[in-house]
């Protein structure tokens, strides 16, 4: 079977950095796999294990910085190598602005050139900027079925029985393979790669392509224009909790200062 | 004239985008077009006089699949947007959809500008709500919007409602099994007190609702406490995937500060956070941050309060 792992390198909302503009800084902010994008990457490992095949790494620049960045990328696309995915290719390119439809539009032409797989499995979404469309658009690019915020994959026979977690209840469904899922944060528990498994890492095939290689464009349709950070209106006062008594009643007067609490 | 389809499950959803979708037709000279999946009657009853023409789908086999369907009937050559409310189901249809019609979207759309040539601004939260992303966006789009954000101007009159037949659609349902709900609505409570990974077993959460009881607050929780571990339901679940908090005070213990769990504790007018780890992120956003074990803080908070009540 072949397997694809829709991987993001996103950017760490806890390490942001922000330029003198008030822009978040695209150069400086570390960047690493999205969180829950290593549950799409353990996914898919589970069921190369289970059903045998091939795990590619798929992914798509949204931040730009191709050239000044390029190694931060490549340091994401080798830890999901760590992980156990068999290969890596990346669609690389300033022209990508995080514009949802773009992003899936360029993974899409990534997965045609490669010959096109049977499973494909991203996250629900992303640590930086939690759109959560890029499953599903693929799948409609593609012109596969799409199954979104799943559970649990349990193959059966030649198909599989997916669990979709929704907001009111747990909805369990029949797919045939080729298909898109996207699956959420307990799907799986992503094991982290051991120092054999990284220094093998290096070996693997790890390739970067541009739209240009891959014969597509930007729809032209939406552009990011900015992304402020948000000036912290935080006090970010520190109440020392070593002696307990005494750190529960400062807490207490302060929050009845402010008005928020009777005392 | 240019269309707005507005998208729910139900009436109820409907209601919860139809504010946000009034606004953009009625920046952009558009007509509201309303389609749910259920609720004849009841949804002309929700859309009545906001909407000019509504439709209940009739069909059998899957939510999303049937609602791409009825998209790409209703939406017409002159669609200028199609928005729903932030659900599941629904920002998949509309993420198909979409992408099949080459339009672009964007969710939880926070805010929407109509720019002089024709294209619009569109604002989101970013980086677990630390930051703001603005897009220029060429219509027609997409967005889904947060249920409710936009307050829904009263229906009134009466409008017919168009059955909609797609047939069978999506693929084959095994099975629905409902989740444990408690009714409790934490996004609405003035306090929340919220539990993390930092509680050792269930029954400790004792102390949370203690302290909460004294407070007079709802106790909500992070993903793990929900998902993982089971411990509380989800309905008490705080997170950009779960339940958005916007409470005067919300104080989170022994919660590390995940970016998905603050995304939604982020409009908490204050936070007081107790955490051993002083290094947690969480400190990062709180007004008061105490450092130091909950098994000895929260106990001497009770006490505290206790003392004061009495």
């Amino acid at each position: 079977m072949r397997i694809a792992a829709l991987v993001k390198v996103a950017m760490d909302p806890n390490l942001m950095k922000v330029e003198p503009s008030g822009e978040v800084s695209l150069r400086q902010t570390a960047m690493a796999i999205a969180e829950y994008d290593r549950n799409a990457v353990q996914a898919a490992l589970d069921l190369r294990d289970k059903l045998g095949g091939q795990v590619a790494a798929l992914s798509a620049s949204t931040w730009g910085m191709s050239s000044e960045r390029r190694k931060d990328y490549e340091a994401a696309l080798r830890e999901a190598l760590a992980m156990g995915v068999d290969e890596a290719h990346m669609v690389l390119d300033d022209s990508l602005t995080g514009v949802p439809l773009d992003t899936a539009r360029a993974l899409a032409a990534l997965a045609r050139s490669l010959g096109g797989f049977d499973v494909y499995i991203a996250s629900e979404g992303s640590s930086d900027m939690v759109s959560g469309q890029v499953a599903p658009m693929l799948a409609a690019i593609l012109g596969l079925p799409a199954f979104t915020y799943v559970k649990r994959i349990e193959p059966e026979g030649g198909s599989l029985r997916l669990t979709r977690d929704l907001e009111d209840a747990l909805e369990t469904l029949r797919a045939s393979p080729p298909l898109v899922m996207s699956v959420t944060g307990e799907s799986s528990k992503p094991r982290l790669p051991t120092l054999m498994q990284i220094r093998r890492a290096f070996s693997k095939p790890l390739k970067f392509y541009s739209l240009a290689d891959l014969g597509v464009s930007p729809s032209g349709r939406a552009r990011r224009t900015a992304l402020r950070a948000l000036v912290q209106k935080r006090k970010n006062v520190y109440i020392d909790g070593s002696k307990p008594d005494e750190a529960a009643s400062k807490l207490i007067a302060a929050l009845a200062e402010e008005g928020v609490i009777r005392a | 004239m240019s269309r707005v389809v507005v998208a729910g499950r139900n009436p109820q959803d409907v209601s919860s985008a139809i504010g946000f979708a009034k606004m953009v037709a009625d920046a952009s000279g558009s007509s509201v077009v309303a389609v749910a999946l259920s609720g004849g009657d009841e949804l002309g009853r929700a859309v009545a006089g906001i909407a000019s023409e509504a439709y209940a789908i009739s069909g059998s086999g899957h939510a999303p699949e049937l609602m791409l369907e009825a998209l790409g009937r209703v939406a017409g050559p002159d669609l200028y947007a199609v928005v729903s409310p932030a659900l599941k189901d629904l920002t998949d249809a509309l993420a198909r959809f979409s992408a099949g019609a080459g339009i672009p979207m964007l969710t939880e759309v926070t805010e929407f500008a109509r720019g002089a040539g024709g294209e619009v601004t569109l604002r989101r939260a970013a980086m677990a709500g630390r930051a703001v992303a603005e897009y220029s966006v060429v219509p027609p789009f997409a967005a889904t919007v947060a249920p409710g954000r936009f307050p829904a101007p009263q229906p009134s009159g009466t409008i017919e409602v168009r059955r909609l037949d797609v047939g069978a659609r999506g693929p084959e349902v095994l099975g629905v099994e409902p989740k444990r709900r408690e009714g409790v609505d934490i996004s609405s409570a003035d306090i929340v007190v919220g539990v993390g990974r930092g509680f050792r077993s269930k029954e400790d959460l004792s102390l949370a609702f203690r302290l909460a009881e004294l407070l007079g607050a709802a106790v909500g929780c992070s993903r793990p406490i929900a998902a993982d571990y089971g411990w509380l339901p989800e309905d008490r679940w705080i997170g950009i995937s779960a339940k958005k908090i916007r409470p005067k005070l919300y104080v989170a213990l022994g919660i590390s500060g995940a970016p998905q769990h603050m995304a939604g504790a982020m409009d908490s007018k204050l936070i007081a956070a107790v955490n051993k780890d002083k290094n947690a992120p969480i400190f990062q956003y709180a007004d008061y941050g105490v450092i130091g074990d909950l098994y000895q803080v929260v106990p001497a908070l009770i006490r505290r309060l206790e003392e004061l009540r009495r």
